[in-house]
C-alpha cells in the first residue's frame, strides 16, 4: 500500500507538472518607465513618423529655447536593438543635435509597434502644419498594425467617417496624386472624399477623364476652390453630355506670370475664347472685340 | 444524512445550464427555494503558505460529505485550488473568476463547473489573469470591491456553503471576497511570527470592509501546521487568541498528507480518512454546521 502510494504520487506529480507547463499561460510583465539621460547618437527617429521634412526655422527656434531654459519635457523612447527609437519628441531630439548636445533627457518605456505609430501620428495630427494628405499616407502605413479599421480609428481617436475621408486619397487618379506629392495642401480630406465619390459615380462617363483633368488644372491654377471641385466635375459632365458639342478640344491655354488666365477651345459647334475677368482693361477688350468684328467682316466678303 | 450526496445540489443547479436561461429565472427560482440559507465563507490571510487553499479544499470536501452543496470560488491568481480540484487546467476554462468579475452577470452559469475531483463540490476557477482583472476593476467599475458580491448574489439559496479562496494579498481581490462573504476564517501558520504580523493588517481591512458589508462575521483564526509539542506553537496560540479575539478550537496538525493530496488531486479524506489532519478537517466541518446552523436536508444536523 505504501509503495503503491509512492508510485501513484510519482506519476501524478509528473502528469500535473507536465499539464501545467504545457498550458502555456501568459505571464504579465509591465516593465514600467525609466527616466534617464540617453546619448543623442544612440537614438533613431520613429519609423512611423509621417513627417519627412522639419522646417529649419522652427528647429532653430526650439534649439534656442532649449539652450536657454533647457528641455521642459523629456522625450519618449523605446529600446530598439542596442539603441533607442523615438516614440514622441523627434523635433526636440533634432534640436539637441543642432546644439551638439551629447545626451537628451528621456523616458524609456516599452511601446508596441502600433502604439509607436499612434504616438507619431498623434503628435502630428493636431499640428496644423501636417496636411491631410500626409496624414492619410501615415495612416495607410500603419493600417496593417491593427486588426480592424475600427480598432485603427479608435486608437487614433478618429470617428470612422473621418478615417474613411483620409482613405479617400488612396483612390484618386495618379496625376492628382503626383501633384499632391509636390503640394500636399491642394486637397483636404473632405474634398478628396467628395472627389473620390464623384469619380466613382461617373466612372462610366466618357467625359470623366477630360473633365476631371480640366477641373484639376483649374484647381492647381487656383481658379477653382477645392470645396467646389466635385460639384464642378459633376455639373460639367452633365453639361457636356447634354450638349451636342461632343468633340471638345482644348486648343490652347493662356498664361500670364506662370498663372493660367484663359483658354481657347473648339467643338464642332463653337469656338470659345475664355479669359479671366478684368484681365484686360476696357481699351484692350474693345480692341479684341473690334478685331473679331473685323475678322467676321473679312470672312463675309 | 443518508440522502444521496449531492442530489439537492444538482437539482438546485440544473436550471443554470438551461439554454433559455435569463436573469429572471434566478429570481423566480429563489422565491421557490427561499428557505435555503447560503453561508459564504472567505478564507483569507495575506501571508502566503498559511493553509488557505488546503483549508478551502478540505472543508469543502467534508461539508459535501455531510450532504451540503458546496461551491468553491478560487480568487487566487495562482489558482492552486483550481489546479487541485478542477478537472480542467485553468487556462482551458473560458469563464474563470477573471472573466466573471469583468463581464455581465449572464456569464455566471458558464463560470460554474459542477464536475470536479471532489464529489458534491462545484468550482468557479481561478486564473493567472486575475492579476490583470484586479487592475482593470479599478478602472471600469464604480464600486470595484463589490463586483464579486453582485456577481454571485443569484447563488443565494442555491448552495448551502460558498467557500472563497483568497489570494495572498490585501488588494482588491481580497476586498471583493470580504465584501461578498458572510463569514471569515483566518488560517494562521502556527509557530510563525511572520503569520502573526499580517493578522493586524488583515483585521484593519476587515474593519474597513464592514462599511460596505456590516454583517461580515469573523468565525475565528484557525491554527494550521500546529504542533502541540513546540514552544512557539503554544506561544502563537496564545498571541492569536489575544490579538484576534476568536480562535477556533480545532487545530490543523502538520502532515505530509497535505502535500500528497495536492499531487494526487484528492481531498485529505479521500487520500487517507484516518489521518489526524483529515479528521480535524472533518471536525471543523461539523463545528461549522453546528455553529452556523446549516441544515442538511430538512433537519439541522
Amino acid at each position: 500500500m505504501k509503495k503503491d502510494l509512492k508510485g501513484m504520487l510519482q506519476s501524478k506529480l509528473q502528469q500535473n507538472n507536465l499539464r501545467h507547463t504545457a498550458s502555456g499561460q501568459e505571464v504579465e510583465f509591465a516593465e514600467g518607465r525609466e527616466y534617464r539621460l540617453v546619448p543623442v547618437d544612440s537614438i533613431e527617429a520613429n519609423p512611423y513618423q509621417p513627417r519627412k521634412v522639419f522646417p529649419q526655422d522652427e528647429l532653430d527656434k526650439l534649439a534656442a529655447s532649449i539652450a536657454e531654459i533647457g528641455l521642459l519635457e523629456p522625450i519618449l523612447l523605446r529600446k530598439a536593438g542596442d539603441g533607442y527609437q523615438i516614440a514622441a519628441g523627434e523635433r526636440r531630439w533634432r534640436a539637441h543635435k543642432l546644439l551638439h548636445k551629447n545626451t537628451v533627457e528621456a523616458i524609456v518605456t516599452n511601446i508596441s509597434d502600433s502604439d509607436m505609430a499612434v504616438f507619431a501620428l498623434a503628435e502630428n495630427v493636431d499640428r496644423e502644419d501636417l496636411s491631410d494628405y500626409e496624414i492619410s499616407l501615415a495612416i495607410r502605413q500603419i493600417e496593417g498594425l491593427f486588426p480592424t479599421k475600427k480598432k485603427l480609428a479608435e486608437s487614433l481617436g478618429l470617428v470612422r467617417e473621418d478615417m474613411y475621408r483620409y482613405f479617400a486619397f488612396n483612390e484618386l487618379p495618379d496625376f492628382i496624386l503626383a501633384d499632391l506629392e509636390a503640394n500636399p495642401r491642394l486637397l483636404s480630406r473632405s474634398a478628396a472624399n467628395d472627389l473620390k465619390k464623384v469619380l466613382k459615380d461617373h466612372k462610366d462617363s466618357p467625359y470623366l477623364d477630360q473633365v476631371s483633368a480640366e477641373a484639376w488644372d483649374l484647381l492647381v491654377a487656383k481658379e477653382l476652390d477645392q470645396t467646389k471641385l466635385a460639384d464642378f466635375i459633376k455639373r460639367k459632365i452633365k453639361e457636356v453630355a447634354n450638349n451636342i458639342d461632343t468633340d471638345v478640344q482644348m486648343a490652347q491655354y493662356f498664361f500670364r506670370d506662370g498663372k493660367k488666365v484663359g483658354n481657347i477651345s473648339s467643338t464642332n459647334h463653337h469656338f470659345t475664347i475664355k479669359l479671366s475677368a478684368k484681365l484686360l482693361d476696357e481699351v484692350q477688350e474693345k480692341r479684341l472685340k473690334d478685331f473679331i468684328e473685323q475678322m467676321l467682316a473679312d470672312t463675309a466678303l | 444524512m443518508c440522502r444521496p450526496r449531492g442530489q439537492q445540489h444538482f437539482k438546485g443547479l440544473s436550471f443554470l445550464s438551461l439554454p433559455t436561461y435569463n436573469g429572471h429565472k434566478f429570481y423566480s427560482y429563489r422565491t421557490h427555494m427561499s428557505a435555503k440559507k447560503t453561508v459564504t465563507i472567505a478564507v483569507s490571510n495575506h501571508k502566503g503558505g498559511c493553509g488557505k487553499t488546503t483549508t478551502v479544499i478540505n472543508l469543502a470536501a467534508e461539508l459535501a460529505k455531510l450532504g451540503l452543496s458546496v461551491l468553491v470560488i478560487d480568487l487566487d491568481p495562482q489558482a492552486n485550488a483550481s489546479l487541485h480540484i478542477g478537472k480542467k487546467h485553468p487556462s482551458e476554462v473560458s469563464v474563470t473568476c477573471a472573466e466573471l468579475l469583468l463581464s455581465e452577470i449572464e456569464k455566471l452559469p458558464l463560470a460554474i463547473h459542477e464536475d470536479t475531483h471532489i464529489e458534491g463540490v462545484s468550482l468557479i476557477y481561478g486564473s493567472l489573469l486575475l492579476g490583470r482583472t484586479e487592475d482593470e476593476l479599478k478602472d471600469v467599475v464604480p464600486r470595484p470591491s463589490e463586483e464579486l458580491r453582485d456577481k454571485i448574489r443569484p447563488l443565494q439559496g442555491i448552495y448551502d456553503v460558498i467557500l472563497i479562496d483568497c489570494p495572498p494579498s490585501l488588494k482588491l481581490l481580497t476586498s471583493n471576497a470580504l465584501a461578498a462573504a458572510s463569514h471569515l476564517i483566518i488560517p494562521i501558520e502556527s509557530g510563525s511570527q511572520y503569520g502573526m504580523y499580517g493578522v493586524t493588517d488583515l483585521l484593519r481591512l476587515v474593519e474597513k470592509i464592514r462599511r460596505i458589508n456590516p454583517a461580515l462575521e469573523l468565525i475565528g483564526a484557525l491554527l494550521v501546521r500546529h504542533d502541540e509539542r513546540q514552544t512557539v506553537c503554544k506561544l502563537i496560540e496564545g498571541a492569536a487568541r489575544e490579538q484576534i479575539g476568536k480562535l477556533i478550537d480545532i487545530k490543523i496538525p502538520t502532515s505530509t498528507k497535505v502535500n500528497q493530496s495536492a499531487i494526487a488531486q484528492m481531498s485529505l479524506r479521500e487520500l487517507d480518512r484516518t489521518s489526524k489532519v483529515a479528521r480535524e478537517y472533518k471536525r471543523l466541518a461539523e463545528l461549522l454546521v453546528e455553529r452556523l446552523q446549516l441544515t442538511v436536508g430538512d433537519e439541522p444536523l
